[in-house]
Order: C-alpha cells, then sequence, then structure tokens
C-alpha cells in the first residue's frame, strides 16, 4: 500500500523538475547516488517502450564560457570516464557551434555527453504506479501519516484512520525527516532546495538540439536549457534553500535572471513567449548522498535525501530497495512483469489527435482531446484534482493557460475533478 | 486536397464579416474554419452590451453581435471544430476534425484567428500556482457560456477597457471584487471609467501597484503587492488578469510568414497582405487591441481587397 498525503501522487517534490534521464556523468564517484542513477538509466531504456514512455536521445552539452570553465573541462571527461561513461568528449568552438547553430558564439568548447536525454517527468512515475496496482499493490490518497507505534508490526495514525503493517519504507520526500520520526529521531534534516524553471513555447525548439549544460559548481549543476519532451524549451533550475516545504513560489526577479540567462545562452530565445512558469522542491539534507539505510530490527526502510536526480534513479533506487527488503525481511516474489502502458503526451510519437479519428481538440495549445481527457478521469489512479489533470493530459498548460478551455475542461471533468 | 476561392481561418467578427462581404461581392467558393464549435468567436462569451450599435444599427450583447454574424453568412461554408495545423507556401492549409487531417487549399487564405490575454506565467508573477488565476476569456466562459461561476472573491488585475468587461461579467453573477489592481499611476481605460468602477461597481481600484505575489497552495488565497510604496494583502479566491490583449499567433510563428516583433501579428502592407501574397490578415490578429466593431470593419476592407486581387488575377 501506497500512502500519499498530497491529493495526488507527484504532487510534492517530484512535480516539478527538470525532466532528464541522467548518464551520471556527473555524479560523485563512489556515491549511491551514482549507482542507483546508472542501474535507473539502464532499466529505464529497457523498459520504456513496454510502458509508452518517452525517450529523447537529445545528448547533452557542457559549455565553457570562459577560459576557468575551459580548463575545467578535461576534469568533467575524466570524472565521466571514471564513472564509466565512457563516450564522453571534448569538442572545439567549431564542432560546437556546427551540432549548436543557435547557441551564443560566446561558447568556447564543450563535452559532449551523448546519452543523456529527455523524458516525461510525470507519465514515468505514473506508468510504474499503474504497474504497482496491477501487480496487487493500492494507492491511498489524501493520506498523511501522522505518528505510529511499533510492537513487531507497525500501527500507524493516518488522516485516514489507523493503518497497521509489517514494515514502512519512508520515501516521503520533502516530509522525509518529519516521518523518519516516528520511528528515531532523523538523522538528517530535510531543508528543501528551490529550483525554478521557465518554459519557452514551442517554436523554441527549433534553436537547440542537446542539453546545454554550464560547467557545475560545487553546489549546483546549474542552469540548463533543454527542449522538452512536449516540445517546449525549459530554462532553470535556480537553486535557493527554504524552510517552507510545500510552498514552491516564483520570483520575478528570479525568472527574469532565468531569462536573461537563457537568451545570452541561446539568443533566440529573445523572439519566443514565455508559455509557462513552475518551481520544484527538491529534498536536500546536510548530506550530499542518498539516505537509504535498512533499520531491520524495526522493520523499516529509509529512503530520504533523493535531490535533483530522483526521477533518473528513481528505477535503480527501487531495485536498491528491493535488495535491502530481501536481505532483511526475506525475498521478494519474482513475478512476470505486468505492462501497464501510459497514454503519450509527447511530440515525439503521434498524439492522440493525429491518431483518433473523430476526436475533438480541447485544449488547442497542447492539442488535448476530449478523450485523454476524459481517460485521465477513468482507469486505477484517476486524476482528482486540477494538477493531477494537467500533469495526466497537458491541458491548459499551453501558451493560453485555459483562456480557451480551461471552463469546458472543468465542464467535462465536473464532479470528478475537484478545483 | 480541397479547392477553394478564400480559406478564412477564424468565425470571429473579422472572420465573419470578410465572408458577408465575399458573398455581396459575388465570391461564394468560400470556407471558415474554426476550432470552436460555435461560430461568433470572442464575443459569444460576453454576455453585456455594447456591440452592433455602429455595424447592425441596434444595441446589442455580445451573443445577439455573434448570431447576428453568423446570420450574415451562408452556414454551409463553415467548417466548425477544425483546427488549423500548418500553413503552407502559396495558400495550403492542413487542417484536423472529426474526420482526421486533410489540406485545404486557398487561392487565398485569410487569417483572421484573433487575439488572447497574456496570462499570469506571461508576466511572470511572483508566487504560488493555485487553482483560481486566469484571464478574463476563461471566466466569460465559465460564466456565459457554462453558467458556472469559478470564484465568489476575486480581485481584478488590469484597468483596460477589456477589465470593465470583467466587471460586467461579474455583477452578472452577482459577485462583487475584492478591488481592481492596477500597476500604473492611472487607469489604462479612459479616465470617466475609474469613476464607473468605484461607484458603478463599488469596486475600489487601486494604482500604483507593484511586485504583486500571489499566495496559496490548492486554491488561491491572498495577492500580495506593494501600493504607494507600502506592503498590503488582500484575501481573494480568485486572480483575474485581464487585458495586454495579444495577437493568437501560435500558428504564425511555426509557418514561413514574416512576423512583426512589436506586435507579435503578421507583417501585412496596406492592403492586409502578407509577406506570402497568397496570405491576408486582419481583425485582432493583425494588430490588437480592437473592438468587435473594428475587427467588424476590417473583415469588410480585407474582403475587397481579396476581391480585387482576385479579380486581377483572372483578367
Amino acid at each position: 500500500m501506497l500512502l500519499e498525503a498530497g491529493r495526488d501522487i507527484l504532487s510534492g517534490a517530484s512535480k516539478g523538475n527538470s525532466a532528464l534521464l541522467h548518464t551520471g556523468f556527473d555524479a560523485p564517484d563512489g556515491s549511491l547516488e551514482l549507482a542507483c542513477m546508472q542501474r535507473g538509466y539502464r532499466e529505464y531504456l529497457e523498459i520504456h517502450e513496454h510502458l509508452n514512455l518517452p525517450l529523447l536521445k537529445s545528448g547533452a552539452v557542457v559549455v565553457a564560457w570562459n577560459e576557468q570553465e575551459l580548463e575545467q573541462l578535461h576534469v568533467i571527461i575524466s570524472k565521466a570516464h571514471g564513472n564509466g561513461v565512457t563516450d564522453v568528449r571534448q569538442i572545439d568552438g567549431n564542432a560546437l557551434r556546427r551540432n549548436e547553430p543557435g547557441l551564443s558564439t560566446n561558447a568556447l568548447a564543450g563535452v559532449c555527453v551523448p546519452g543523456e536525454s529527455i523524458i516525461d517527468p510525470w507519465s514515468a512515475p505514473l506508468a510504474y504506479a499503474h504497474q504497482g496496482i496491477a501487480h496487487g499493490g493500492s494507492v491511498v490518497r489524501s493520506c498523511e501519516v501522522l505518528s505510529g507505534n511499533f510492537d513487531g508490526v507497525w500501527h500507524l495514525q493516518t488522516t485516514q484512520g489507523p493503518i497497521g503493517c509489517d514494515r514502512v519504507i519512508n520515501a516521503a520526500g520533502n516530509f522525509g525527516d518529519h516521518v523518519e520520526a516516528i520511528n528515531r529521531p532523523p538523522p538528517f534534516t530535510v531543508t528543501p532546495r528551490k529550483g525554478q524553471f521557465v518554459v519557452f513555447d514551442k517554436p523554441a525548439s527549433r534553436l537547440l538540439n542537446a542539453i546545454i549544460l554550464p560547467v557545475p559548481t560545487e553546489r549546483t549543476k546549474g542552469i540548463v536549457i533543454c527542449r522538452t519532451a512536449f516540445g517546449n524549451v525549459l530554462v532553470g533550475p535556480t537553486a535557493e534553500d527554504q524552510q517552507d516545504r510545500r510552498a514552491a513560489e516564483v520570483d520575478q526577479a528570479s525568472l527574469k535572471n532565468l531569462i536573461t540567462r537563457g537568451i545570452e545562452i541561446l539568443p533566440g530565445l529573445a523572439d519566443v513567449d514565455v508559455t509557462a512558469l513552475y518551481a520544484g522542491l527538491r529534498p536536500a539534507t546536510q548530506f550530499k548522498d542518498y539516505q537509504i539505510e535498512a533499520q531491520a530490527e524495526r522493520n523499516w526502510i529509509t529512503v530520504a535525501g533523493i535531490r535533483s536526480t530522483g526521477l533518473t534513479s528513481a528505477l535503480g533506487i527501487a531495485e536498491h530497495v528491493a535488495g535491502l527488503y530481501a536481505e532483511h525481511f526475506g525475498p521478494l516474489d519474482d513475478a512476470q512483469p505486468i505492462w501497464t502502458p501510459v497514454a503519450n503526451l509527447c511530440e515525439q510519437a503521434p498524439r492522440a489527435y493525429q491518431s483518433e479519428k473523430g476526436t475533438e481538440i480541447i485544449c488547442h495549445c497542447e492539442s488535448v482531446t476530449r478523450g485523454e481527457i476524459e481517460a485521465a478521469c477513468e482507469g486505477p489512479l484517476p486524476a482528482v484534482d486540477i494538477g493531477g489533470l494537467k500533469r495526466r493530459t497537458r491541458a491548459m498548460m499551453g501558451r493560453c493557460q485555459g483562456f480557451y478551455c480551461s471552463a469546458q475542461v472543468m465542464a467535462l471533468t465536473h464532479g470528478k475533478i475537484n478545483p | 486536397m480541397t479547392r477553394h476561392d478564400v480559406i478564412i481561418l477564424g468565425a470571429g467578427p473579422a472572420g465573419l464579416s470578410a465572408a458577408a462581404e465575399l458573398h455581396r461581392l459575388g465570391i461564394d467558393d468560400v470556407v471558415i474554419v474554426d476550432r470552436e464549435h460555435t461560430a461568433g468567436g470572442i464575443p459569444r462569451h460576453c454576455g453585456h452590451g455594447g456591440y452592433g450599435l455602429l455595424q447592425f444599427g441596434r444595441w446589442m450583447s455580445g451573443p445577439e453581435f455573434a448570431k447576428q454574424l453568423v446570420d450574415n453568412i451562408n452556414v454551409d461554408q463553415l467548417k466548425l471544430g477544425h483546427t488549423a495545423l500548418k500553413l503552407e507556401a502559396n495558400g495550403s492549409v492542413q487542417i484536423t476534425g472529426p474526420a482526421g487531417a486533410h489540406t485545404l487549399h486557398g487561392r487565398k487564405v485569410l487569417l483572421a484567428m484573433g487575439a488572447r490575454e497574456t496570462p499570469r506565467s506571461a508576466r511572470l508573477v511572483s508566487g504560488t500556482r493555485p487553482w483560481g488565476v486566469m484571464t478574463t476569456g476563461a471566466l466569460q466562459q465559465f460564466v456565459y457560456l457554462h453558467g458556472k461561476t469559478p470564484c465568489q472573491r476575486p480581485l481584478v488585475i488590469g484597468s483596460e477597457l477589456v477589465s470593465f468587461s470583467t466587471l460586467l461579467t461579474l455583477r452578472h453573477v452577482g459577485i462583487k471584487p475584492v478591488a481592481m489592481i492596477e500597476e500604473h499611476s492611472r487607469i489604462s481605460a479612459w479616465r470617466p471609467a475609474e469613476w464607473i468602477a468605484r461607484l458603478g461597481f463599488g469596486v475600489p481600484v487601486l494604482t500604483d501597484c507593484s511586485d504583486l505575489r500571489i499566495l496559496g497552495i490548492d486554491r488561491v488565497e491572498a495577492l500580495a503587492f506593494h501600493h504607494r510604496g507600502k506592503r498590503k494583502q488582500l484575501e481573494c479566491d480568485g486572480i483575474i488578469f485581464t487585458g495586454r490583449i495579444r495577437p493568437e499567433s501560435a500558428l504564425l510563428t511555426q509557418s514561413h510568414l514574416q512576423i512583426d516583433p512589436h506586435t507579435q501579428g503578421p507583417i501585412t502592407d496596406a492592403l492586409f497582405r502578407c509577406s506570402d501574397p497568397a496570405y491576408f490578415a486582419c481583425g485582432n490578429l493583425r494588430t490588437g487591441v480592437k473592438t468587435a466593431g473594428q475587427c467588424w470593419r476590417e473583415g469588410k476592407t480585407a474582403a475587397r481587397a481579396i476581391h480585387a486581387k482576385l479579380k486581377a488575377e483572372h483578367v
């Protein structure tokens, strides 16, 4: 049983990220994070077609903008090779401009990371949840765990009443330390790190091919520019520590900085409209690495401190946690996977409006059909709020932000979606 | 591929008046494509009055005006529920509808897709992103097309003419906004409108507002801002961003047609021709922000330009 405090899955830390599938070329060597990322990366490649999940093999390029950064490039390459990402190589300014004609001419040179890819940040976890349900699991939403006690089994008090279980896996994201406190004095504190993003309208996607990365600093991977699986262009994130664990606000000054930086890197962005804004909260702790461990005698597994790489490593973390579980609590059934493909929302494959006959487009900016909106309100894990509906369909997420379709979407989903 | 003398994209005031004028000039091989299922454009959901006096000689509501526009054309020309996907050189337009995708070819294509308001995101407004933040267009569709009131205590952002349309829409469902918020030191619409808002609607008008910040997690709860240098916070359950009308030009930005970076509409000459002579543009798509009546007039003029061109090419 999966308990989620939010009204829907993906309504916390996981709703706002940069939607990239990382190779781990720049992850700390020997870290659990690196191991999980690389296992997750491999598994995503193996299963994405079964679940109808997109994979845009764009590659990435780390761009040096000054002499200091230029000197860092060989460090990035040897680190990548050390991490087993052996196809990473340096390219000179000419090659860079050939590959990325839209890039500012101030770019000096770059490091190519061919394996970095773009995925859909919401469909992937949704597909995993559907698969979990198909295998007999259940998802309870709006169910906040308040307290619990352990007497050989766990008795949890939740906002939906008491729930008993043999074992608990704490994967509570930005509330990981609060939930951990049910089991023990938490050895870590979550300090959410906010990342703000600006989404540019679809014409911007012609301006670049690869994911454009900066030379990273100690603190953050820096501002990324990339296409999205939905055909837009993303600029972000910022990295700001904050205390509030729920409200991820955008602020105009930061957004303007992101846009300015975006235009410096990709001058053509100056002529493209902003479509959307968002901010996500990364569950950072005082430790750089993931905080994943089992307390066998307490029937408890902690999965915390998953910062910005969680989308990539999710499947790897799952494998690692399954290993911990088997080690301490006995083997898990090795069932044949049931595949639960999700609806395609991405521009690389035919969308519903292109493949369904007799369909009616409701959201014109994102070309979302009536059938897609109706389907999102059905099934084992239907959308129950606006955010969930938007993440499942992309309706109202385009350039007009619901000017044309929000009233009709709400009429269509009346009684199912609670604003 | 289906061939026509003229394809009109957009069944709003500009497109419909162009069709009526083309008919008057003897051009009837015309198809009017609109993605909505009802023709009429924006006036369909402006339930208040203020339309029609100059065009049809009587005071009308938006929906009455929209109906009159439709009554003036041959409804067989309407191709509703069809979305234009792509504009190609020389007048080929890819569309999709209930029967799937196909291509229309027009000797001339008139672009009349209208305009929309700039939403919160493109205005880079700070704060959270809860439900309840919308534009006038969305509000009017809730109220007039679906009979719903999406909020009870909204704030209205902006003081353009369309902002007063927002006040009228809210009054129609018995809602008095908490306040009207304007960033500039005076309202954008003509000055007496401020007194209409204050006295006629009983709505406080706050000018010189800056640093807007939206608060609330699931549903909007308040707006924090600076008012004449002082911090202020107003509780509300809706925030309606009004005005800053811009062309609905997404189809153009992905086409071969040249865009005017200032208006964000297509570049046109004095005869409404775009950079590809097969394409014409009129109404709010060409330059904002015009009233429905002005769009109606421009559609008519553009139709005459198209007629003249078609006749010249025939000789």
